[in-house]
């Protein structure tokens, strides 16, 4: 029979007892105490054991701080082992110390101050706790934390986290700055408080995100245009989400909120919508120019033939009948003036540039101008005499561009009480910016200025938007050409003009052209009118033969009918082809007047084939165009003068005479 | 926000003479609980908190003004401009030596006499000059503030202790000492330990005390030797306390020691 004594046997109550001193050598925890000054005076054999002295190297021979690490010794001088002083107890605190071997042991150390009855500290003990893996952990921890705190500070958004109440807990850089809120002045307070969030138009406030990702259990997005008041009263446009934070087993114990700031962001998304609209404003009145300058070119062609041919046929009729013919010519001058306005806004009207002195242009010609105006109208001149004043202009076209911009102050302002103000100055520096009614950039530079305000009606935002498009108007007779010709005008001047209204008070017109000693000359000026004054007295005579190369009949016929009256000999030609056909059979061809626009050859192809077969054979160039235009169109082609369209019996005779005169 | 607010000043005692107390680095006013009895019969009491330690208003700490031991110099003038302008006799501990020396070459007229606990100009080894202390060490100093961290509010927190050999140690006050956020205090280490202030202490023209301990690892006697003799004006007296606080641990000896210097005339 055997006998299981493992069970019935008990342990010697021996094994359990165990004195004082093997309690205080043998404890799982290091027991140390030191003097005041800090000599240790005793230590458990735990200790010894962990540091790996022999314990008569310890007591007596060294002090606690030379068993820490540098920084543990700083930390000891100017923490511990004052807390130790003010409060007699430190508990928990975390030191390294160095091991006989030059092995750190991680530790945490409880000390207590022993004073005796006057108070006088007498002893220092310490209860010295292996945590070797603890601190491991603890590091983990630690770095855990400083990577998770950089990663969020380093984030371009705001986060803001909640406890499962809404209660701030932690927020970020960004969100502190976005919110005005610190985080130790937001911690614990209500998410709706640190982060106030209204509509953007009504200016309600809108629910916040995490207290709805909190409700729903959901993510959340920011409802559009949500502004962020912060706590210094800025107002942010923000977007983004909110979304709860659940535990491992799913239940939601928070919420977090990532928020950004867009107004940057909105604001290029306005600037590009503005460009855009911009765009198609600017390709709009580019389609509108290119379709105003095409009409006014073919009616140019057209009226040349009527204003040519009724004032041949004027010639040869009677009296009576020759009252008619000056109704033709007075009705198509005043359709050459309409289609100069629509040239005019189209930039390719004819410019005679000189430099013009603004002031005394007005003044003399402020009779005419003044004619022009209702007798009720009152208009002041403000001038600012001519120092700053002087640009290089064509005077005719810019007393069109001032007629038209009175005309159009006259008609807004009452005819009995109208008041009408032209001024004039100049801006030494005005900067370079974007002209709404040029859509361009007019750079910036010294600009003589021009100003019309007057006291009328005064124009909407929307009229204004539209008053330089030709054939726009608000008057019952009005074509809508004068301010779109006045803009043209300007436009080809390198100019720009301004425009200021408010219903019911009136509007203000502002011109600006460039000053004289800033500009280059829009065009090199030709001594035309120098030259017409000169021929046009010539007697007629035979001059020998001239082509008139242009693609419309009436056009060639009407050339070579009033050329033919002066006893010139004229050939034709439907293009450059054909012309220069004419040239290589006929040697005596001693001027071209050539067409630009022309099917088969154009005057621009045909011009350097002519100078190449004959050269210094003189050549007219006839266009709708200006000589601006021309000009840039022929490059370096030999032109011998231009002939713009539409022109008059006399006008085609002067030219031909004047080049023929200057070829001898 | 006052300057008293600020600093959390108080004044204490009575006396024609003003001492200002300037603790050091880790701790805060109530480190001078031992030397105001000795004192606040005979003199007025000038206590207050460096901004970022005790109950200074942590909302004023900037790290730009404070990336410097001057930005602390300037809130000591600021401070004897609100207790009435000085002089003063200015008693500051490690780090406050300097800053109360940085102070008096600012604007000498405002200090009467400066006493010194273990200053030290400079805490790095530079050449022939040993400061005690390298950069690592430094490091190491950071690395320890950061361990301690998580037990910070726990460590710092109010020990219910029932102290009755010394009742002037009342438990509230006991309760924010050394504590202090810990951003503000590992910023505070950099400032101090990687501070020269070498060159400022031939400049010093008011008569000073320096009180050396005996084995100081914070500020060595060689250190205080140097200040010593490059100070103007200046005399040593070498406790026989250990460590860098005498003022807690040997608070009899020190405060001897400084009633010696006063009554000097």
């Amino acid at each position: 029979m055997s006998t299981d004594t493992s069970q019935n046997v008990a342990a010697p109550e021996s094994i359990f007892e165990e004195s004082t001193e093997e309690l205080y050598e043998m404890a799982p925890c290091g027991y140390l105490t030191t003097t005041i000054e800090g000599r240790i005076v005793k230590v458990n054999k735990t200790l010894v054991d962990w540091l790996g002295y022999e314990r008569a190297e310890l007591t007596g021979a060294k002090g606690f701080t030379d068993l820490l690490t540098v920084g543990g010794r700083i930390f000891y001088e100017t923490h511990f082992n004052l807390l130790l002083h003010v409060k007699t107890s430190v508990d928990e605190i975390a030191l390294d110390l160095i091991c006989k071997d030059g092995r750190t042991l991680p530790t945490l150390i409880n000390a207590r101050q022993k004073r005796d009855s006057a108070g006088a500290a007498v002893v220092n003990r310490f209860t010295i706790f292996n945590a070797s893996e603890r601190r491991l952990y603890e590091r983990e921890l630690l770095a855990a934390r400083d990577l998770l705190r950089i990663t969020l500070a380093s984030i371009g958004d705001g986060v803001i986290s909640t406890d499962g109440e809404g209660r701030v807990n932690f927020m970020n850089p960004v969100a502190e700055a976005l919110s005005g809120w610190s985080v130790d002045a937001a911690r614990g307070r209500p998410i709706e408080e640190v982060v106030v969030l209204v509509h953007e138009d009504s200016g309600a406030v809108v629910e916040n995100p995490v207290s709805h990702a909190l409700r729903v259990g959901m993510v959340v997005g920011l409802a559009n245009h949500t502004i962020l008041i912060s706590r210094d009263g800025r107002r942010i446009r923000v977007d983004d989400s909110a979304s709860p934070i659940r535990d491992a087993a799913g239940s939601i114990i928070g919420g977090v909120l990532v928020f950004r700031d867009i107004s940057q962001r909105r604001k290029a998304e306005e600037l590009e919508r503005a460009q855009q609209e911009q765009g198609r404003e600017t390709a709009r009145l580019t389609s509108l120019g290119l379709m105003a300058g095409g009409i006014a070119h073919d009616f140019n062609n057209l009226l040349t033939a009527v204003l040519g041919n009724a004032s041949l046929l004027a010639e040869s009729v009677s009296e009576r009948e020759a009252g008619l013919v000056n109704e033709i010519i007075y009705a198509g001058e005043r359709a050459a003036r309409l289609t100069k306005q629509m040239l005019a806004y189209s930039g390719q009207d004819w410019l005679e540039i000189t430099k013009l002195d603004l002031d005394a242009h007005i003044r003399d010609s402020f009779a005419l101008l003044r004619a022009a105006l209702p007798a009720g109208v009152n208009i002041t001149l403000a001038l600012a005499g001519p120092a700053g004043c002087v640009t290089e202009a064509d005077p005719a076209q810019i007393q069109q561009v001032i007629m038209n911009l009175l005309i159009n102050a006259a008609e807004a302002v009452p005819e009995d009480s109208g008041e009408v103000a032209i001024r004039t100055g100049f801006v030494a520096h005005r900067p370079e910016r974007f002209s709404p009614h040029l859509q361009a950039v007019v750079p910036g530079g010294t600009y003589a200025i021009v100003e019309i305000q007057d006291n009328g009606t005064g124009m909407s935002p929307d009229t204004l938007k539209k008053i330089f498009d030709p054939f726009f108007t608000t008057k019952f007779l009005g074509r809508g050409l004068g301010l779109s010709a006045a803009l043209g005008i300007v436009k080809a001047h390198r100019g720009d003009i301004e425009v200021e209204s408010e219903p019911g008070v009136g509007s203000v017109f502002r011109v600006f052209l460039p000053a004289a000693h800033t500009v280059s000359p829009v065009l090199v000026p030709e001594n035309k009118a120098t030259a017409v004054e000169k021929f046009s007295a010539l007697a007629p005579s035979s001059c020998g033969t001239v082509l008139v190369v242009d693609d419309e009949e009436i056009i060639r016929r009407l050339a070579a009918g009033a050329l033919q009256s002066r006893r010139m000999h004229v050939l034709v030609a439907r293009n450059g082809q054909e012309a220069l056909e004419i040239l290589e059979a006929e040697p005596a061809v001693t001027a071209v007047i050539l067409d630009v626009t022309m099917p088969v050859m154009s005057g621009e192809a045909a011009l350097p084939l002519i100078n190449a077969l004959r050269p210094g054979l003189p050549v007219i160039i006839s266009s709708g165009f200006n000589e601006a235009e021309v000009l840039r169109r022929f490059g370096s082609s030999q032109v011998a003068g231009v002939l713009p369209k539409p022109y008059t019996v006399d006008a085609i005779v002067s030219k031909v005479m004047a080049v023929l005169q200057a070829a001898d | 926000m006052s300057i008293f607010q600020r600093h959390n000043i108080n004044v204490v005692g009575t006396g024609e003479k003003t001492i200002l107390f300037a603790h050091g680095y880790g701790c805060d006013q109530i480190m001078w609980r031992f030397l105001v009895p000795a004192f606040q019969d005979n003199y007025r009491l000038v206590l207050f908190d460096h901004v970022g330690a005790g109950k200074s208003d942590l909302s004023c700490y900037s790290r730009d003004k404070y990336g410097k031991l001057e930005g602390y110099a300037a809130d000591i003038l600021d401070i004897i401009d609100a207790v009435g302008g000085g002089p003063v006799i200015f008693v500051g501990h490690s780090v406050s030596a300097m800053i109360g020396l940085l102070a008096a070459n600012k604007r000498p007229e405002a200090f009467e006499r400066l006493v010194l606990i273990g200053p030290s100009p400079c805490y790095i080894n530079e050449g022939e000059y040993v400061g005690g202390f390298t950069r690592r060490d430094i490091d190491g100093l950071l690395q320890t503030l950061d361990e301690n961290h998580l037990g910070w509010s726990r460590a710092m927190a109010p020990v219910i202790m029932k102290n009755e050999d010394r009742p002037e140690l009342a438990t509230e006050l006991a309760e924010s000492f050394c504590r202090t956020d810990p951003e503000i205090a590992k910023h505070f280490a950099r400032v101090t330990f990687l501070s020269d202030n070498r060159a400022d202490l031939a400049r010093v023209t008011i008569p000073s005390l320096v009180l050396q301990c005996s084995e100081d690892s914070i500020a060595p006697e060689a250190v205080g030797e140097f200040v010593r003799r490059h100070l103007a004006s200046s005399s040593m007296v070498k406790l026989r306390a250990t460590g860098h606080c005498p003022h807690l641990s040997a608070p009899d000896e020190t405060i001897q020691s400084i009633k010696d210097y006063l009554d000097r005339p």
